[in-house]
């Protein structure tokens, strides 16, 4: 039926004392959309930059043990460019896009992992901006974008190097309630396109509606994964949240 | 990519085709009667077309700006000579290996020195032409040494002239060619944002060697067709700064990252030298620091790119009003 | 063992007046995100100061230092004001070409006005014996102040009110602000203090050294060794990545050539890069 398509193992990271991963395990299958919420600290971008790959010059976000297999591959180790050949798409926290670029140009670099025309990569950008909503903006450069047309831009660009999944790091941070209610929208939509979808979140309400399974992370360990329903009652989630920010108005 | 090429070819409208045709006929013609003086100006032009076109390629296209761009030209130069020198080869042949063995060497340090952010691989560029210099000097025997080497002549002024203004054409083409494909866009994502660029698939690191080599192959064959000219270099004329500088200045004068910019700059500089401050050496590079200072606080994009957006300006003013 | 003193003295006295010249690059880096092309003009400038001012003072160039301090202070803040305002904190590119069209101006003018021929400032004749090395008596002096100048400027950022503001900006510029430092004053000083810095590097090396307008673009280079040996931006290290480059240009041009030793510097450069870009005292 359906595979797994991402598998963790025992993930960890430590940087100096301070313990950021600490053994986290989860699979993925495909075609589902789940979430990985934690209050602040509890090291879920530290792990998604780990699984994806990414490695700002001069750092190294490799994992101190553990293993990451995508498709049955193991990816631990790949640089981000293979890891996004392989299929797997991202989108940052901080919105990274290609600055003096306009909106169908960032999206068409996307296209260009799969294609090696550029002309042809023009074109599927232009669906593409189509599917994100943001063809009224085809030509205008990233730096004139609102906050919310710069995620949507974003997950146009991750959906242009055509992935079969898609993390999302905290993406609805910033937005306001109608701009979080359209992207989830969005979300929901290209899962159902087939995309399996991960969700990185600090805010656990953004994330029940749409999720068909939540992890939880506190302080680098996974203390819950479970259908949303059973997490808001998990008494130790409950706790890791008290006084934090489960309650977000 | 080879398609979207060919198209940028077809898109040469009739208006350029027949510029580059007059160009070259005009530059035949020249061969043959021009003047030596012209000849030896438009040569300069030419060997700063190549110059300002090649490092557009990593400075401006990709973002990596190279302080140390005359390290290709003096090894190119350097090359050239010795193999000709000690190695008995005619100089077509050395031409074309000095072009090679430099892109080898390009290839070589690209390795670690791309890693550098940019400011840092920008100094280290500027180190490592200062370290070829000392280095192209000790090794005297090879070389020559401080007092540099000398060629036979072997090939005449007009010749060189046609030679380097061939280079320029074929690297302001390539340049033009080369837009809107997946390499050139691939530097562009890298130069606006690496880390994203990455997480896109582009391979950073080989795109980046890349441009980085083709930076390099070109600058060396100008000092190659440079030293057949004038035969004679030395270290101090081979690796000097003050090219390097000039190269920098005068594109982003005309305007860093674009395909004209690295034309118009050289074309006018040396045009305006020639014809004003030859003759106030030192008040001309006063002038020439003061215009650089202006130019970064006002014209950070370069003339040409600031006229184009003026005239972009211009037209939608225009149309809002009609 | 006479000679390794000697080498030792003789790099360490190098090295101190790099430090001094350093000092200042690394602070407008840190502090401004500015890299100063022009720093070596700074030096020569303070050269010729020295040079001009030396007959006046009746012979003792070092009391040319505090005078030409507020002097070259000036120059650094209306340098700041008119010019590099613009650029502070823009890409670091723009700096660097920035300021390279104010060296290459301060450069050309400076020939115009001085011409090309070398000159020094002759002061002291005559050598210290130290154990039973001979060391020329400018040298020793010119080593001694610099050091002290250096040290004088280390404890002013470390102990003084102003000197945590300079710091604080050159930590985190925004946090700065928000704690009341106005980071405008604070950019303006901190390119006054590098301007004297650098102008007292040259006052110094006057008395050592010959000297003609060209003399600034010789030091700049080992300058920018010594700032990324010690880590941008950190004064100490710079102290520090000075006195080692110093020392190690010296036993190189006694070991194989002193041509090559002039390589030294660049080589640290490209060698520190690799292995530990934040160099020796900087932070990740």
């Amino acid at each position: 039926m359906s595979e797994t398509i991402l598998q963790v193992e025992g993930l960890s990271k430590h940087f100096g004392g301070i313990v950021a991963n600490q053994d986290i395990t989860f699979s993925v299958e495909e075609g589902e959309i789940i979430s990985i919420i934690g209050p602040n600290g509890a090291g879920k971008s530290t792990l998604f930059k780990m699984i994806c790959g990414v490695r700002p010059k001069g750092s190294t976000r490799k994992p101190d043990s553990g293993t990451v297999h995508f498709h049955g591959q193991n990816i631990t180790m790949l640089p981000a460019h293979k890891i996004c050949h392989l299929g797997l798409a991202l989108v940052f926290q901080e919105t990274e896009p290609l600055r003096a670029m306009t909106a169908i140009e960032n999206v068409a670099v996307g296209s260009l992992v799969r294609h090696d025309s550029y002309h042809e990569a023009l074109e599927r950008g232009g669906h593409i901006l189509e599917r994100v909503g943001l063809s009224h903006r085809r030509d205008s450069t990233a730096t004139d974008l609102t906050l919310a047309e710069l995620k949507r831009l974003e997950i146009g660009r991750a959906l242009a190097t055509e992935p079969s999944l898609l993390m999302l790091d905290e993406t609805m941070a910033g937005l306001t309630l109608n701009e979080m209610q359209e992207a989830l929208d969005l979300v929901r939509r290209i899962n159902r396109e087939g995309i399996t979808t991960i969700l990185i979140e600090h805010v656990l309400e953004a994330v029940m509606a749409v999720s068909q399974r939540i992890i939880v992370l506190d302080q680098g360990r996974k203390i819950a994964d479970e259908i949303p329903a059973a997490v808001v009652k998990d008494p130790t989630v409950v706790k890791a949240y008290l006084g934090g920010e489960i309650n977000n108005a | 990519m080879v398609e979207d090429i060919l198209r940028n070819l077809g898109r040469l409208g009739w208006p350029w085709r027949i510029a580059v045709l007059l160009l070259v006929a005009g530059m035949v013609l020249f061969y043959f009667t021009g003047s030596p003086y012209y000849q030896s100006l438009f040569l300069a032009i030419a060997m700063y077309v190549v110059l300002c076109s090649s490092w557009n390629i990593i400075s401006g296209i990709t973002g990596y700006v190279s302080f140390g761009h005359v390290a290709f030209w003096g090894l190119g130069a350097y090359i050239t000579a010795v193999l000709i020198v000690k190695l008995s080869f005619s100089w077509p042949l050395a031409l074309l290996s000095s072009g090679l063995l430099t892109g080898v060497f390009a290839a070589l340090i690209s390795y670690p020195i791309l890693k550098l952010s940019e400011v840092y691989f920008a100094i280290s560029m500027l180190a490592l032409a200062e370290t070829v210099k000392i280095l192209v000097a000790y090794f005297r025997g090879l070389t020559g040494g401080g007092g540099g080497i000398y060629l036979p002549p072997l090939i005449r002024p007009g010749l060189a002239f046609l030679l380097m203004t061939i280079l320029a054409l074929i690297v302001v083409l390539m340049t033009y060619v080369l837009q809107d494909t997946k390499f050139f866009k691939s530097l562009l994502a890298i130069n606006n944002n690496e880390l994203a660029a990455g997480s896109l698939g582009i391979d950073t690191t080989r795109r980046k060697t890349q441009a980085f080599i083709l930076s390099a192959v070109f600058p060396a064959m100008a000092g190659g067709i440079y030293i057949l000219n004038v035969a004679f270099i030395d270290p101090k004329t081979a690796f000097d700064i003050g090219m390097t500088l000039n190269t920098i200045m005068m594109t982003v004068f005309g305007g860093l990252g674009t395909v004209l910019g690295p034309v118009i700059g050289p074309v006018v500089f040396m045009l305006l030298s020639e014809t004003l401050w030859a003759r106030f050496p030192f008040i001309h590079k006063a002038i020439l620091g003061a215009i650089i200072v202006l130019l970064v606080i006002f014209l950070p994009r370069g003339i040409l790119t600031s006229l184009l957006r003026g005239v972009e300006r211009l037209r939608s003013r225009m149309r809002r009003a009609t | 063992m006479g000679d390794f003193l000697s080498i030792l003295i003789s790099g360490l006295i190098m090295g101190s007046i790099y430090a001094l010249l350093a000092g200042g690059l690394t602070l407008i880096w840190g502090v401004m995100r500015i890299v100063n092309l022009a720093h070596g003009e700074f030096l020569m400038l303070g050269c010729f100061a020295t040079y001009y001012l030396f007959g006046a003072l009746g012979g003792i160039p070092l009391l040319a230092i505090p005078l030409l301090a507020p002097v070259f202070f000036l120059l650094g803040a209306v340098l700041y004001i008119v010019v590099v305002r613009k650029i502070v904190n823009a890409p670091e590119l723009m700096s660097m070409l920035l300021t390279f069209g104010v060296s290459i101006f301060i450069i050309n003018i400076s020939v115009l006005v001085w011409s090309g021929e070398m000159r020094i400032v002759e002061y002291l004749t005559g050598s210290f014996e130290i154990g039973n090395v001979l060391i020329s008596k400018p040298r020793i002096v010119a080593g001694a102040v610099a050091v002290s100048i250096s040290l004088g400027m280390y404890l002013f950022l470390q102990k003084t009110k102003i000197g945590t503001a300079i710091r604080a900006v050159s930590y985190d510029k925004e946090i700065a602000e928000q704690c009341g430092i106005n980071t405008n004053l604070i950019y303006m000083l901190v390119f006054g203090i590098g301007t004297v810095l650098g102008a007292s590097a040259g006052s110094l090396a006057s008395t050592i050294f010959a000297f003609n307008p060209l003399i600034g673009q010789q030091f700049i280079l080992k300058a920018f060794a010594v700032t990324v040996l010690g880590g941008m931006g950190n004064f100490l290290g710079a102290l520090i990545g000075a006195l080692i480059i110093g020392v190690v240009e010296q036993v190189f041009a006694y070991v194989l050539d002193a041509q090559i030793s002039a390589a030294v510097a660049f080589v640290v450069i490209i060698a520190t890069l690799l292995v530990r870009p934040h160099g020796i005292m900087g932070e990740r």
